[in-house]
């Protein structure tokens, strides 16, 4: 298909944010998503804003290249702020037809909306472009291990995660041959109406997912064959380790915390 | 002489965000009921060279002629798509791009593609699975029901149903037992001998001696040998360079000439004809 940058890849440069450890990133990332919810005024949004594009600046990755990671999404977050503008009620009342009608609230409230997804995509987008995979299935693996406490099969859900995160690219690439087959045999993907085109779909997707369960059993038998015990304690052969700038990068993000709580009482 | 299933002129392909060409500056021709086989390393374009002859992906200088239709850099999406009216291409394991409910429906996809009408459809899936060696009855099996060599024929006859005057096959015997192998090869070659073009990329070198009439080795995205089997094999300074092995019939050959064996010819392709070279030597020595 094409190379162009897919939302969630990971981008190989150099930067302080592809060294930092993931697990302070992944926490990083979630606790700004939750910020992003006491966003209230100009201000507060703002300054989220720039600690946002402050992030962007230290990941090395040209924001024209988080832009074409985010364009196939946009479309959706178009819809929905459509229909939050469209459907929501309250205020003053600029136009109406039927029961879609367009207020003061709805437009305040897409707004809002707008700016959160194009901030939690970005920020979750930064996440990825400057962390591999494996390192935020391994960070999740460490968030979670408290849960353990209350019997919650962390090992088996990292190990899911794991896998699963591995076989994009390789399902990814199996798409690409599966088309190329399919096209070979004279099925044009580019023509015909929504119906043809949905229906051109069948013949890759039969296939992507024959394989896939094929490949699955593939696994279990070879996990099982050397000695795979779900329930047995596991090593890592990467280990995660804290360093200085990790706890720099902590005291970035309570200056941004703090930072918004400060706006928040004073204005 | 015989005309040519394809030209190629200057052809250079580089895959998208790539620096380096995968093809550089490739021009060969393949003469009409030619057996070519293409041999070369893995990643040394041989893959890339075929999807270009099927119009998969168009080249980004050069000009191909496949079959009296020209493609180069500025052929529009559907002028690509008429190769594949004469052109049929068999994956490596086929059988893993299966996806109809019936063995009938699979077959049936790529002549319904091509817009034939249902009687043709019907006469040229019956004939494919006469060519492939399945019964009839196999028809309204479910194709994931079958054995691994049923499907890998019901994935070749697919595409053989399309009528192809081109064949590409990408490593069609990978996977496959000995006696599966050599049965697909003898249909391969039953295919050519009628007025089917084969294009075979292959890493078996037993299979270039026994079945090709022109061989292409490729090596960095570049054509090192344009010629013969047997001009090929001769060559083992060649050979060594593109890693490739030698067939054994022509391994023996060589290493009895090392030691003395006055073998008059020292490329025999099969064993049958290696044996033939030993009798001769040896008549020839009783008597002197």
């Amino acid at each position: 298909m094409n190379n162009k940058i897919v939302f969630g890849s990971y981008v190989p440069v150099k930067s302080i944010l592809h060294r930092l450890d993931p697990r302070i990133k992944l926490i990083m990332c979630i606790v700004y998503v939750i910020l992003i919810f006491f966003v209230n005024d100009w201000l507060t949004a703002l300054w989220l804003l720039a600690a946002l594009f402050l992030a962007i600046k230290l990941s090395n990755v040209a924001l024209k290249q988080y832009w074409q990671g985010i364009k196939p999404l946009f479309l959706i977050i178009l819809i929905t702020v459509a229909f939050q503008i469209l459907f929501s009620s309250g205020g003053k009342m600029y136009w109406h037809w039927g029961i879609m009608a367009i207020t003061q609230d709805g437009l305040i409230n897409s707004l809002i909306i707008l700016y959160r997804f194009i901030i939690i995509i970005t920020a979750s987008t930064v996440l990825t472009a400057t962390t591999q995979t494996f390192q935020i299935a391994d960070a999740l693996a460490w968030l979670m291990k408290p849960l353990k406490v209350v019997k919650v099969p962390v090992n088996q859900i990292t190990l899911m995660l794991s896998i699963a995160l591995r076989f994009v690219p390789t399902i990814m690439d199996e798409t690409t041959k599966i088309m190329k087959a399919q096209r070979a045999r004279g099925i044009n993907f580019n023509s015909g109406n929504i119906l043809t085109r949905i229906q051109h779909l069948v013949p890759i997707l039969i296939p992507l997912f024959v394989n896939s369960f094929k490949r699955a059993e593939e696994l279990a038998t070879a996990m099982e064959a050397r000695g795979y015990d779900p329930n047995a304690p596991r090593t890592h052969y990467r280990q995660l380790t804290w360093h200085t700038y990790d706890i720099w990068a902590a005291l970035g993000l309570g200056i941004v915390i703090i930072g918004l709580l400060w706006i928040r009482i004073i204005f | 002489m015989a005309k040519s299933a394809v030209t190629i002129k200057d052809l250079h392909y580089k895959y998208p965000n790539t620096t380096s060409e995968a093809l550089s500056d490739i021009s060969l021709t393949i003469k009409e009921q030619e057996f070519v086989a293409i041999v070369g390393q893995t990643g040394s374009g041989k893959s890339t060279l075929v999807s270009l002859i099927d119009g998969l992906i168009k080249p980004e200088k050069g000009d191909l002629n496949v079959a009296g239709l020209k493609i180069n850099a500025t052929t529009k999406a559907e002028d690509l798509s008429k190769v594949h009216h004469r052109v049929g291409f068999v994956f490596q394991f086929p059988e893993q791009q299966l996806f109809a409910e019936t063995v009938e429906e699979d077959i049936a996809f790529g002549p319904r593609n091509l817009g034939w009408t249902a009687g043709q459809i019907k006469k040229s899936v019956d004939d494919a699975l006469k060519m492939v060696g399945l019964p009839v009855a196999l028809k309204t099996h479910s194709p994931f029901a079958l054995s691994g060599g049923q499907m890998r024929r019901v994935a070749i006859a697919g595409v053989l149903a399309m009528k192809p005057q081109i064949l590409i096959l990408d490593e069609p015997t990978a996977g496959l037992d000995t006696q599966a192998t050599n049965e697909l090869l003898k249909l391969i070659k039953q295919l050519n001998n009628k007025a089917t073009t084969v294009i075979m990329v292959t890493h078996q070198m037993e299979q270039v001696a026994r079945y090709a009439d022109h061989v292409i080795a490729m090596s960095e995205g570049k054509v090192i040998a344009d010629t013969t089997p047997r001009h090929l094999f001769s060559d083992s300074q060649q050979l060594a360079k593109l890693s490739l092995t030698l067939p054994i019939s022509v391994d023996i050959a060589q290493f009895l000439r090392k030691h003395d064996a006055k073998l008059e010819n020292t490329e025999p392709l099969t064993l049958d004809s290696l044996a033939d070279e030993i009798v001769k030597a040896m008549r020839s020595k009783e008597n002197e």
